[in-house]
């Protein structure tokens, strides 16, 4: 399996709302195209994440009832962190994407992450982005059987804007030698 | 087959106009082009109002073409702010009830045929036939009851008009429709036919016939004339193209340029017409006085600024040219009487006060720096505010220190003023940076030269550059002084207080100082390997454009400002139209077609072969281009190599542009930055974004990012820039990236000059392109 991650909407954009699309037109039907909705983390480790994600993503809070000590690292620093009776934590589930319409592909879980078998040819996802919002993506792609040296599958990503025009997108050209 | 075909479509389309298919006027042949039109406005529209009024009757500007292709390149069309050449986008006939709903709108005074001249081919051929009369040569003495034959076809005779026309009548009529020239006129030659009398319509030709001007001053000249730069000649004027703005204008007297130094040599040569016309002067702000002619000053350095602002044209002997040799130039000094004071704070604020309140659109140039104490001073402050209709261009500063130098004006206490241009410095080309050879193509911000040649300051309050460095100047007591002594911002505060003068000669009082100075900056060229970006820092707190704290928002474009910011729409033959190809078949259209993936075959090529693609101006199917062309194809172009996120070599990125005209393309300018694989770029942040943990900036290689120019319509320019080894792209996605590229042109004006619409791709003028093909 191979997986190519991405990043949809942007920090700088004001706009409301996007669908992005997975064109899988040009691949032979045996070959196995799916999608990461939630992102691990793993892709763009120095991207800065938004603070709060889509709406409808599953949140909640700890609350320390007594005077507690824990042992933490955070970044580069690690030691004793002291937090007093009454210390709340917020849970705001920012990695996790919030509500998707999805056409042409079939939502799974694995684990904690939403993953979508592209199923037709061209597979959307309408997602409720809130302005200057982003999401990480990751496409995983099987080898198809047949497939020869030097052969190149090509799958297209768009992002489009809530009036329905193409803004933008990737051509990822999986290789499997 | 095809020829009855053509014979039909030709019978119908003549047919529809209203106007007569033939006329004459004096020895020449007109005949009818029917898909175009001269309108004349009765009040000033705006831009758009003249172009959704055109639109309403399915006109366009007339930029000379016909709709079928292309228009010649470098066609200065005929159009003043209410006379305006229309034309049928398709080359189809405007019919009868277009032209009798234009006859009627209430908006227009006129409308007028356009005819062709059978004695001059193409565009240059068309001319107007205004319809508010022509005039008749005819001996009234064979023909005693003239005047009762014009009274019954109902013309009267322009008496002003005929007073200066002998031997020739000017015969007026009221009624532009029924009884407008193109018909009366065959109607008199019928009723005189026995007389045969000689008719000459007033006409208006399409196209202006101006084209560059170059005077014939010695220093100014070359050889081949044109756009060459040469040894020991005023490159500089070339560089800034003063050539094409004074086919526009060369200053006129009710203009003043104003020099605040230690006065100037009023008997040079090069002053000797405008000491004749009267337009030369030099006063004592301490005393009231004026100076003789022969008053010396105290060093040249006035001189040569007042030169480089309105030397005159054609002179004659060894001289050299100026911008704005029409203008009134004043020298201001300050002094007791019989010797000239230096320079102090209070000589300066006086004389820009005196300045102030000539009563004319006025520009005044000091040779000193903005961040001197004397130009900070409160009093120069009080007078830059009491005066804001008096543009004064400053200089930005001399540094001579091993490390740059900033221009300390905010910090120093100036404050900012609309009406105060700051100008640094720009030399001719690093390759020969003080002794011009031959133009080599480079424009490039004035650093230390060496041998106490010194840089130009910078920062957040320059405003534009212009040439400051090799210069040929008029020196005193009478002379002229040649190349590495004559250098310094100075100068080129001179150059944008020459190019200021212009503006104002053209634009008329109402066009206030500071619409001069962003006219100025906004139409400047964007050069040298600074990247620019749009910003809303440093001391202008505007966002006119690209902009960065060496070049300020560019070098002053003295043709861009004067003769091709007319229009941004499609009726502006010297504009150029630069842009990056967005997917294989991409001619330029605007908006992209639906269904195309503008993401994934655009010209942009990435590799590690720095002699993968042949750079510089080609052709299109040349070498070069195929080469291109086969390097886009290759499905590894895109890799960016970069074991564990550290590029280990050094990595190119190839840009192809294309200008499609109509005019040549000047002061190209591409930039390119690679990202983190994404879907929805935004413009202009991505596109100006510094390298930082998803973008990474590609830098100048070896100055191809910049071509000067000039870039014939459908001639081709491959870009190189580099992605310097070590950089990071641990922030990546497994190093994919997308590439985003930009290309602005100093005439290309669509794009480089006027404000940002918004984000997204689409109102860019496909001069931004993103390639996001990866390997996986």
């Amino acid at each position: 399996m191979k997986t190519f991650s991405f990043i949809a909407g942007n920090k700088y954009d004001p706009s409301h709302g996007m669908t992005v699309g997975i064109d899988r037109s040009r691949i032979p039907p045996n070959m196995r195209v799916r999608l990461q909705l939630d992102d691990d983390g793993k892709a763009f480790p120095r991207l800065p994440r938004p603070a709060v994600s889509a709406r409808g993503a599953e949140e909640g809070h700890v609350v320390f009832v007594e005077r507690t000590k824990l042992r933490v690292k955070l970044g580069d620093i690690e030691g004793n962190l002291h937090v007093e009776a009454g210390t709340r934590f917020e849970l705001t589930g920012r990695a996790r994407l919030g509500d998707v319409k999805v056409e042409g592909a079939a939502v799974s879980t694995r684990g904690q992450l939403r993953v979508a078998e592209i199923t037709a040819h061209h597979a959307e996802f309408g997602i409720d982005k809130q302005p200057n919002d982003f999401h990480v993506f990751t496409i995983e792609a099987d080898k198809p059987a047949g497939a020869q040296p030097g052969q190149y599958f090509r799958v297209d990503v768009t992002q489009k804007d809530a009036g329905g025009t193409v803004i933008g997108g990737i051509a990822v050209m999986f290789n499997f030698d | 087959m095809s020829k009855p075909k053509r014979a039909t479509l030709t019978r119908r389309r003549v047919a529809t106009t209203p106007f007569p298919l033939t006329l004459r006027s004096g020895s020449s042949s007109l005949t009818i082009a029917p898909a175009r039109v001269l309108v004349v406005f009765r009040a000033r529209p705006s831009k758009t109002g003249l172009v959704t009024a055109l639109a309403g009757y399915k006109l366009v500007l007339d930029d000379g073409g016909d709709g079928h292709a292309p228009p010649p390149p470098g066609l200065p069309i005929t159009r003043t702010p209410q006379w305006v050449f229309a034309r049928t986008r398709d080359g189809q006939a405007i019919s009868q009830s277009t032209i009798a709903a234009l006859q009627a709108d209430r908006a227009l005074t006129m409308v007028a045929p356009v005819y062709h001249r059978d004695d001059i081919e193409g565009a240059r051929g068309l001319v107007a036939v205004l319809p508010r009369g022509f005039a008749i040569r005819l001996d009234v003495r064979e023909r005693p009851d003239v005047g009762r034959i014009f009274q019954l076809l109902r013309l009267s005779v322009h008496e002003q008009r005929t007073r200066f026309l002998r031997p020739y009548t000017f015969l007026s009529t009221s009624d532009f429709v029924e009884n407008a020239a193109h018909f009366a006129a065959p109607r008199l030659a019928q009723a005189l036919a026995q007389l045969a009398p000689e008719i000459v319509h007033e006409i208006l030709p399409l196209v202006s016939g101006m084209s560059a001007v170059d005077p014939s001053d010695s220093f100014y000249t070359t050889v081949p004339a044109g756009d060459a730069e040469q040894a020991n000649k005023q490159w500089d004027m070339k560089r800034v193209g003063a050539r094409y703005a004074w086919q526009n204008n060369v200053g006129i007297t009710g203009v003043s340029g104003f020099i605040i130094d230690e006065g100037i040599q009023q008997n040079h040569a090069d002053f000797a017409q405008a000491v004749a016309a009267g337009r030369l002067s030099q006063h004592n702000v301490d005393t009231g006085g004026v100076d003789a002619a022969t008053f010396a000053p105290n060093s040249d350095h006035g001189t040569a600024l007042a030169g480089i602002m309105t030397a005159g044209h054609d002179d004659g002997g060894q001289s050299t040219a100026g911008h704005a040799s029409g203008a009134t130039l004043v020298s201001l000094r300050g002094g007791s009487g019989g010797t000239i004071d230096p320079l102090t704070n209070a000589i300066i604020a006086a004389a820009l006060n005196s300045a102030g309140t000539s009563g004319v659109p006025s520009v005044a140039c000091i040779g000193i720096a903005a961040g001197d104490v004397r130009f900070i001073d409160p009093m120069v402050q009080s007078a830059l505010t009491a005066n804001p209709d008096l543009l004064v261009c400053v200089a930005s500063g001399n540094f001579t220190a091993s490390a740059d130098q900033l221009i300390n004006y905010t910090s120093g206490g100036g404050a900012y003023h609309p009406n105060l241009m700051i100008c640094g410095a720009t030399q001719q080309g690093t390759a020969v940076p003080n002794v011009p050879t031959a133009n080599t193509g480079d424009d490039v911000w004035k650093d230390l030269g060496g041998a106490g040649d010194p840089g130009s300051r910078h920062g957040p309050e320059i405003s534009v550059v212009a040439p400051g460095d090799a210069l040929v100047t008029m020196t005193t007591p009478v002379g002229y002084a040649i190349g590495t002594l004559r250098l310094g911002t100075s100068f080129a505060a001179a150059h944008v207080a020459g190019l200021a003068l212009l503006v104002r000669s053209k634009e008329g009082a109402a066009f206030n100082a500071a619409s001069v100075r962003h006219k100025i900056e906004r139409t400047s060229a964007k050069t040298y390997t600074q990247r620019y970006a749009t910003t809303t820092t440093g001391a202008t707190a505007i966002t006119i454009g690209l902009f960065n704290e060496f070049m300020g928002y560019g070098r002053v474009d003295a043709s861009a400002v004067l003769v091709h910011d007319v229009d941004v729409d499609a009726g502006d033959l010297g504009r150029a139209d630069v842009y990056i190809r967005s997917y294989p078949t991409d001619g330029g259209a605007r908006p992209i077609p639906g269904g195309q993936d503008f993401w994934s075959s655009g010209d942009v090529v990435i590799s590690t072969d720095i002699a993968l693609i042949p750079v510089g101006p080609t052709t299109s199917g040349s070498a070069a281009d195929n080469a291109f062309t086969a390097a886009r194809n290759a499905v590894t172009s895109n890799n960016i190599p970069a074991p564990g996120g550290i590029t280990a070599v050094p990595v190119y990125v190839y840009v192809r542009v294309v200008n499609i005209g109509p005019g040549a393309a000047r002061g190209i300018k591409v930039t390119a930055v690679t990202g983190a694989c994404a879907t929805g770029w935004v413009y202009p942040d991505n596109w100006d974004s510094a390298t930082d943990a998803i973008h990474v900036a590609a830098v100048n290689d070896g100055g191809t990012e910049y071509f000067s120019g000039p870039l014939a319509a459908g001639a081709v320019y491959i870009a190189r820039l580099l992605i310097p080894t070590g950089s990071n792209y641990t922030g990546f996605s497994m190093n994919h990236a997308c590439c985003l590229t930009r290309v602005t042109s100093s005439s290309d004006i669509a794009f480089s000059r006027v404000m940002y619409m918004g984000s997204g791709a689409q109102p860019q003028f496909n001069n931004i392109m993103q390639r996001n093909l990866n390997i996986v």
